[in-house]
């Protein structure tokens, strides 16, 4: 029995070790996270089942984030999609980051969704988060179905810009499958602790 | 030989420091007299301060490549970005810049129309991230200009041979021999009479559409993985700078 036991907690800790260090990948299940915003409210990924879900990298001491803001690409984004089961979440690794803070950033910019706080760092780790901004839609099904860049325009002077997250959006709510699943994330590195 | 310097420091983002854009540019010529026909070298001379850096081409995981915009007068043909060799930095996250610390100097090969002669107008905007750990960007334009007359008068020679030397040369032209195996998106190659692992330096440049999966050193050899970036078309080619102790070749790797 007590060998059961032990084996069982082998098992029970293992998978619970193996499901922490699940790595976000293209094409396969999004890893689930359960995170809570600045106000306080929890987020966890398999709650939005069945929707989309968008997460930004965001820190907002960021010039290429502060630049994204001051041209309201995200909410942008966020507010053409809000009817269309699109869930945004923005989150932030950065070890120093205050929730505080993160408030008063949602309402300077009337951000109509919330920054997660992950000042662990382990979310963001675990999906590979590299820059802010750094971009990922998860289906209806929980697959990760993109991951990047939010458009393709590091210095932010092309006339013509290409934002994936809006062209993969696009192609979701038509039924379509998202032709460029995968773009160079650009931005400042995410301050990790 | 007239630096106009700075001429503006625009500051792109209203960040808070813009009093100091943590790098400086001023651009600079290696002759002040051109001979009617030859080709000279323009430069833009970055000081950085301590503990920051700005980006190479590849600025790696994060990070935004320093950009250079030249403007000539018609008919004058300038080359490629020479780009020395760079820094490889490390933060937490497993996150991989390249860069540059100190000082770097960008440099560029022009070339005047045969039949040009008198004053002609250099302008270079260029653009670059500073970070340490916050990052701030920077801007600059800026202006100087060349005689193209009879004869050559040389310039800035020590700045411009000193940083000629770090540019990595091509293979055709390095010291070092280079072999280069290709299987699918997998590059080996293999640098002749580096002895000690430690020692190989591999920066990699990946074309549009593609990213740097992974690169292992063993010994002299190095074996670089790209990974098509799903939905991306393929552009160009990779750049592979490798080498060792102030001496690496630029490689070019097809990748279409």
């Amino acid at each position: 029995m007590l060998r059961y036991l032990v084996a069982m907690l082998v098992v029970v800790g293992f998978s619970g070790f193996s499901f922490a260090q699940a790595q976000a990948e293209l094409g396969k299940k999004a890893p689930e996270f359960r995170l809570t915003d600045s106000a306080g409210k929890q987020h966890s990924l398999s709650e939005y089942q069945g929707k989309i879900v968008v997460l930004e990298w965001i820190n907002p001491e960021c010039p290429f984030v502060q630049r994204h803001y001051k041209e309201k690409t995200m909410a942008t984004a966020a507010k053409q999609f809000s009817d269309k089961d699109v869930i945004w979440l923005a989150v932030n690794s950065t070890s120093h980051a205050k929730p505080e803070d993160m408030t008063k950033w949602v309402e300077q910019y009337g951000l109509q969704y919330p920054i997660l706080m992950d000042n662990s760092g382990d979310v963001g780790r675990k999906y590979g988060a590299k820059t802010t901004p750094h971009m990922y839609i998860i289906d209806r099904q929980g697959v990760l179905v993109y991951q990047g860049g939010i458009d393709d325009d590091p210095s932010g002077d092309k006339p013509n810009r290409t934002n994936y997250v809006v062209k993969a959006l696009t192609e979701i709510a038509n039924g379509d499958s998202v032709s460029q699943a995968q773009s160079k994330p650009y931005g400042c590195s995410v301050k990790y602790k | 030989m007239r630096i106009l310097g700075l001429v503006f420091l625009v500051f792109l983002c209203g960040a808070a420091v813009a009093e100091n854009q943590h790098a400086s540019a001023r651009l600079l010529v290696d002759r002040t007299t051109v001979a009617a026909g030859e080709s000279f070298l323009v430069g833009v001379l970055f000081e950085i301060d301590p503990e920051w850096h700005i980006y190479w081409k590849n600025p790696g995981d994060a990070g935004m490549a320093t950009s250079i915009k030249w403007s000539l007068p018609d008919g004058f043909v300038v080359s490629e970005l020479l780009w020395p060799v760079p820094k490889r930095f490390m933060q937490e996250g497993d996150i991989e810049g390249f860069g540059y610390e100190g000082s770097a100097m960008l440099m560029a090969r022009v070339t005047p129309p045969a039949d040009f002669t008198g004053q002609a107008p250099i302008g270079a905007v260029v653009r670059w991230l500073a970070c340490k750990s916050i990052c701030v960007p920077g801007r600059a334009s800026l202006t100087t200009e060349v005689r193209v007359g009879s004869s050559s008068v040389p310039a800035n020679q020590e700045t411009f041979s000193q940083w000629l030397r770090r540019v990595p040369m091509d293979l055709g032209q390095s010291p070092l021999q280079v072999s280069v195996r290709r299987s699918g998106m997998s590059y080996e190659l293999t640098v002749a009479g580096v002895p000690k692992e430690a020692d190989l330096e591999v920066f990699v440049s990946p074309p549009e559409g593609v990213a740097v999966r992974r690169v292992q050193r063993k010994g002299n050899t190095a074996v670089v993985e790209f990974a098509r970036l799903a939905g991306s078309p393929v552009r160009g080619s990779a750049e592979v700078v490798i080498g060792n102790k102030g001496t690496h070749a630029r490689v070019v790797l097809p990748l279409e």
